[in-house]
């Protein structure tokens, strides 16, 4: 069984741009020695120059040294009042594991496949988002449960892979929160808060993930580092141009 | 901004003003790592890049290297100088033959040998034909989604899906399986 240097994480926290300046440091240290994880560090740099969504290597770098001007973890949170959604014409991200196409309802229809509903506060109005955003808007959600999973979690990610927290909200560093309980059924159910996140990219997919277990923001960052889904999740997605 | 502009600039630059610095990081850090991948690469250059900046924000001696004048050309040879020392120390390489000259632009590397063999073995071993033409496209010519869905005549929503996938397998391939 081969054994991996134990640095490699620090890599590989590096390469998410989630390293403190610290483990820079140490990283840069360790790299001066260990042909392994120079290696290693460099099948990153690879990926990197091939995934066209990796982030750029100067904003990463920036992170390391304290430098970087992405504050992913601001959202700026209002008590919306609940508006009401009739006569809406509302655009639905269907699952992104089945045909992964979107297309627009002119009403609320009652299938059996979970949806996002996504909408633009704008003062007492919410206004359906169709294709594109514009970078302050402030986002408000509503999704359709008729698999009854327990929970659900709302997050974007830009093309420099930059992960946004809807649902739950994220906003200490130092906690770690986990998914929102999710109301079951075919009706739409709202999600309350408007949200603003300071969006970086041009592009920004949106998921909502469905999921039985309860899960954290870093667990879930975690799997979808590894595995570019959240485990053992029915998820569905919308990509929308910021601008 | 490439040319030092006024006493007040350079006051605040000596002075390791936060505002100043992070403007010479975003618009250097370009010059550096080109001049630095001249002489070493891959994770060595991003080492040496990094530690070009982390002594010009924390290091008054270094700044005060710099008296006014073209701040880039400083850079850059700093970074150089800063590289071919790192080459000497760490790498036991005492000749600079292979280094490019300090003036000239390094042009846009091709993927190194072990690079090229790396991929070559991800699309015979790991890649689907199916995603093939997604993955030459968008992650070998880095052509834009808009393009890369119109010559493939796909659904762009299409193309993210197979984008996400190719992304999952790759990066299982080169971090898991490649060592």
């Amino acid at each position: 069984m081969k054994i991996t240097c134990v640095f490699q994480a620090l890599v590989d926290r590096h390469m998410a741009a989630h390293g403190s300046p610290a483990d820079e440091a140490r990283m840069r240290a360790h790299l001066l020695g260990c042909a392994e994880c120079r290696a290693y560090y460099d099948r990153h740099l690879l990926l990197a120059r091939l995934d066209p969504y990796a982030m750029a290597a100067e904003e990463r770098m920036a992170r390391g040294l304290a430098l970087s001007r992405s504050k992913r973890l601001r959202p700026w949170v209002l008590a919306g009042s609940l508006v009401a959604a009739a006569g809406f014409a509302l655009i639905a991200a269907r699952p992104s594991n089945r045909t992964g196409e979107m297309q627009a309802r002119g009403t609320v229809t009652h299938d059996d496949a979970p949806r996002l509903f996504i909408y633009r506060a704008e003062g007492d109005r919410l206004v359906p988002v169709v294709q594109r955003m514009a970078r302050g808007d402030e986002l408000v959600f509503a999704y359709r449960n008729p698999h009854g999973k327990k929970y659900v979690m709302v997050y974007g990610i830009d093309e420099g892979r930059r992960v946004y927290w809807f649902h739950p909200q994220w906003t200490n560093a130092q906690e770690d929160p986990h998914a929102v309980l999710a109301h079951p059924g075919s009706e739409p159910t709202r999600l309350l808060e408007a949200i603003r996140h300071p969006i970086e990219g041009r592009v920004l997919r949106i998921h909502a993930s469905f999921l039985d277990r309860s899960v954290s923001v870093k667990e879930a960052e975690r799997e979808l580092e590894d595995h570019g889904i959240i485990k053992d999740a029915e998820t569905v997605s919308t990509t929308l141009e910021v601008q | 901004m490439s040319l030092a502009n006024g006493d007040l600039w350079l006051e605040a630059f000596h002075n390791g003003d936060s505002a100043v610095l992070a403007t010479c990081y975003r618009e250097h850090y370009k010059d550096v790592a080109r001049a630095v991948s001249r002489v070493v690469s891959g994770s060595d250059a991003e080492t040496v890049t990094h530690e070009v900046f982390f002594r010009l924000l924390s290091q008054p001696d270094m700044r005060g290297g710099f008296t006014g004048g073209n701040l880039g050309a400083w850079l850059k040879r700093v970074a150089y100088n800063h590289a071919v020392d790192f080459r000497r120390k760490y790498r036991n390489e005492v000749s600079l033959e292979g280094v490019a000259p300090q003036e000239a632009d390094a042009p846009d590397a091709e993927f190194s040998t072990d690079a090229a063999a790396l991929i070559d073995r991800f699309r015979k071993e790991r890649l689907p034909a199916k995603w093939a033409p997604v993955f030459e496209l968008r992650f070998i010519e880095q052509r834009p989604q808009r393009d890369a869905a119109r010559v493939l005549g796909i659904q762009r929503t299409t193309l993210v899906y197979q984008e996400l996938q190719i992304r999952a397998l790759l990066r299982r391939f080169l971090l898991r399986e490649a060592q």
